[in-house]
């Protein structure tokens, strides 16, 4: 048994067999094979190790015709490894004398043997061999797959997905019902992978390091996303322990659902905090009201573009919008985000450049959009039709100045008119909102007020330009803050410039789904915070705690601090204060 | 280069691992098995408390010996005189 630690980033515990990904695919999770079978492996491992060795003598012929004998060499030494009759015949030992699939058995004495590597990992060679091994691994596993790679999306049956990082491509393809939980080596709280995790409701720990090596597909395998904890191998006393706690959890969060669903979000002295989910799916809709929410302040459009071999049509679009205003109802709001793709959001859609050298300084979301107006049209197009079902909103995301907002509105009204042209039904007031997410937009929040209904400050982006640092980069994670004062003036100045132009603010990042930010912003002037919908209940009960004078205190002792250390102990404190029994 | 035993067909070498940059690697690691493979005696290499199959070529890289690392090779069989000192060559990295 190995405990390992992480970063918690979605509660709940989960126990499963483990799927381990890495960045050719997937390892797949069968373990055993049933006794009578293990001849027949042992002669797929043996086939598929004649087949690694006719490769590898080919592709020594090619690199030595290409770059020279000495990289030549190098290669055949590896490939030595093939003919190595005492590493094969371990490897065929563990399919016949425990009945491992031949992928496991390799992958099991692989596992083994980098093991014994990485304890003499302070040595340069050991560091080199590392890598010679998996390369070893990869391809006879590669053979023994054949061409039945399994694609995330053909999981049948449930599993716990452990993984370096999850790119947004490959969340977008596992299905939340076959996935109990994630974990990953990299990436911080607010990484892709946390957000997934968020959204579907499923235990996440992240950061945690490298650990994929201690461990094989199918291997059981435990999540703990209350302590960040994950457990190889764990031991039956372990396990028995965790399903205990496991069953527990799931009566425990019913019924705070429940409590959250019947209450209006309102503090102690009346005054009104509308309380939205962010959502990324149609599915999420339902989930979102169950939990107590006042309508979507966030609907992510990007799944409709993700993983799709051609643009999503206008039908596509607009069957999703109508979806999901006709489950929120039509006196409730539901802001849709216009595309918000680039950075490292892959994407087989036409016309996008994937290759920058900075893409978050790039050509992402709205700039891409404003670069690609069918693209644009298409989706602004279908959310006005989809407008007659409910409450749309729509909101333009990453704007840095006042002149891509006024390109935008220009485009919307473009489109209107052509629906109106072709009598096509659509709402004429439908409300426009711009997210602030740049320092810049923060700095012009008065001019951009003129322009729109309402403004989204987006955490998210907004810490990560403000600060400069990346937010899935562990090296600069302590930068990555909140709660930094930067952050908190130009969000004062934002909410600011919104009160003297009647313009409406919501806070849409993960800052407002974190308990200890709801008075901090409340405080600030803040009426509407839109969260993952698991966190409405705490963050609605946080809300219902507290006063606005307080709240104002908060705010205007936080904005004299000068670090986000000291904002986040006067915080924390705060929250123990007006909820002892609050998890910050 | 070390003292040098012989008794019948058994030969046993102390050998100090040459200078190739990061000790018994994969190439010294590949030619040395496959040297061993062609002779009849068995190979077996010693660094600290670590045992190999010559024939191993996994084995000897589990070693991790790196430059100047003291190796004790012992061969036993027929031809133990004949392969001693190719395979010593390798170790001492005179083809590397």
């Amino acid at each position: 048994m190995h405990v390992r630690r992480g970063i918690a980033v979605c509660p709940g515990i989960a126990i499963g067999p483990a799927l381990v990904l890495d960045t050719e695919g997937v390892r797949i999770p069968i373990q055993t094979v049933p006794h009578e079978q293990t001849p027949a492996e042992a002669i797929r491992l043996l086939v598929s190790v004649e087949e690694a060795k006719r490769e590898s003598a080919e592709r020594q012929v090619e690199l030595t015709r290409k770059h020279g004998r000495v990289i030549g060499d190098i290669f055949e030494a590896k490939s030595g490894l093939f003919d190595d009759t005492k590493l094969i015949g371990g490897i065929e030992q563990l399919i016949r004398a425990k009945d491992y699939s031949a992928e496991y058995a390799v992958s099991r004495y692989v596992r083994d043997i980098l093991k014994r590597l990485d304890s003499a990992a302070h040595l340069p060679q050991a560091a080199r061999l590392r890598g010679d091994y998996i390369d070893f691994e990869r391809h006879l596993l590669e053979l023994l797959r054949g061409d039945r790679r399994e694609p995330l999306a053909a999981l049948d049956e449930p599993v716990i997905v452990l993984a370096n990082d999850l790119t947004p491509s490959e969340t977008a393809e596992l299905d939340p019902k076959l996935v109990f939980a994630l974990a990953t080596e990299s990436g911080g709280a607010t990484s892709h992978t946390a957000i997934l995790a968020g959204a579907l409701e499923i235990p996440a720990v992240v950061g945690i390091g490298r650990f994929l090596t201690d461990v094989s597909g199918g291997d059981r395998v435990i999540v703990d996303g209350n302590n960040g904890l994950v457990i190889l191998d764990p031991d039956d006393a372990t396990v028995e322990r965790y399903e205990k706690a496991r069953r527990l959890e799931r009566s425990k969060s019913g019924e705070h659902r429940v409590q959250s669903r019947n209450v209006p979000g309102v503090t102690r002295d009346g005054v009104r905090v509308t309380m939205l989910g962010n959502i990324e799916f149609p599915a999420e809709a339902r989930p979102c009201l169950d939990r107590g929410a006042e309508g979507v302040g966030l609907y992510r459009t990007e799944f409709l573009y993700i993983h799709k071999a051609h643009d999503p049509t206008e039908e596509e679009h607009y069957e999703a919008y109508k979806a999901v205003l006709t489950e929120i109802g039509p006196e409730r709001p539901v802001v849709i985000r216009t595309l918000d793709l680039g950075g490292d959001k892959f994407t087989h859609t036409s016309g996008v450049v994937t290759h920058e050298k900075n893409p978050f300084l790039g050509l992402r979301s709205v700039r891409l959009c404003l670069r690609n107006l069918p693209l644009f049209k298409t989706q602004l197009r279908a959310i006005l039709r989809a407008s007659v079902f409910g409450d749309a909103r729509i909101m333009f995301p990453m704007i840095s100045t006042v002149m891509e907002l006024r390109q935008c509105k220009g485009i919307l009204r473009e489109v209107q008119e052509d629906l109106e042209e072709a009598r096509i039904p659509f709402k004429p007031d439908v409300q426009i909102g711009t997210m602030i997410e740049v320092p810049a937009a923060a700095m012009m929040a008065d001019v951009l007020a003129k322009q729109v209904n309402f403004f989204s400050i987006g955490t998210n982006d907004l810490v990560q330009y403000t600060l400069a640092a990346d937010r899935n980069n562990e090296a600069v994670a302590d930068l990555y803050s909140a709660a930094d004062p930067a952050v908190l003036r130009l969000i004062d100045r934002v909410t600011k410039a919104a009160a003297a132009a009647g313009v409406a603010v919501n806070v849409c990042g993960e800052m407002s789904g974190e308990p200890m930010f709801a008075a901090l912003l409340i405080g600030m002037g803040v009426r509407q915070l839109s969260v993952t919908p698991r966190k409405i209940p705490d963050i609605k009960r946080v809300v219902r705690s507290v006063a606005l004078p307080d709240c104002q205190k908060v705010a205007a002792e936080c904005l004299a601090l000068e670090t986000a250390n000291e904002v986040t102990r006067y915080l924390r404190d705060h929250l123990r204060r007006v909820l002892p029994d609050a998890n910050d | 280069m070390g003292a040098t035993a012989v008794s019948g067909t058994s030969v046993r070498r102390t050998v100090i691992m040459g200078n190739a940059p990061d000790g018994l690697h994969m190439r010294p690691a590949m030619a040395f098995a496959k040297l061993a493979r062609g002779f009849r005696c068995t190979v077996t290499l010693r660094h600290d408390d670590r045992v190999a199959d010559g024939r191993s070529q996994n084995d000897l890289l589990m070693l991790i010996a790196l430059p100047g690392a003291e190796l004790e090779l012992s061969l036993d069989g027929e031809d133990a005189d004949i392969a001693v000192e190719p395979l010593v060559a390798i170790l001492i990295g005179s083809d590397d």
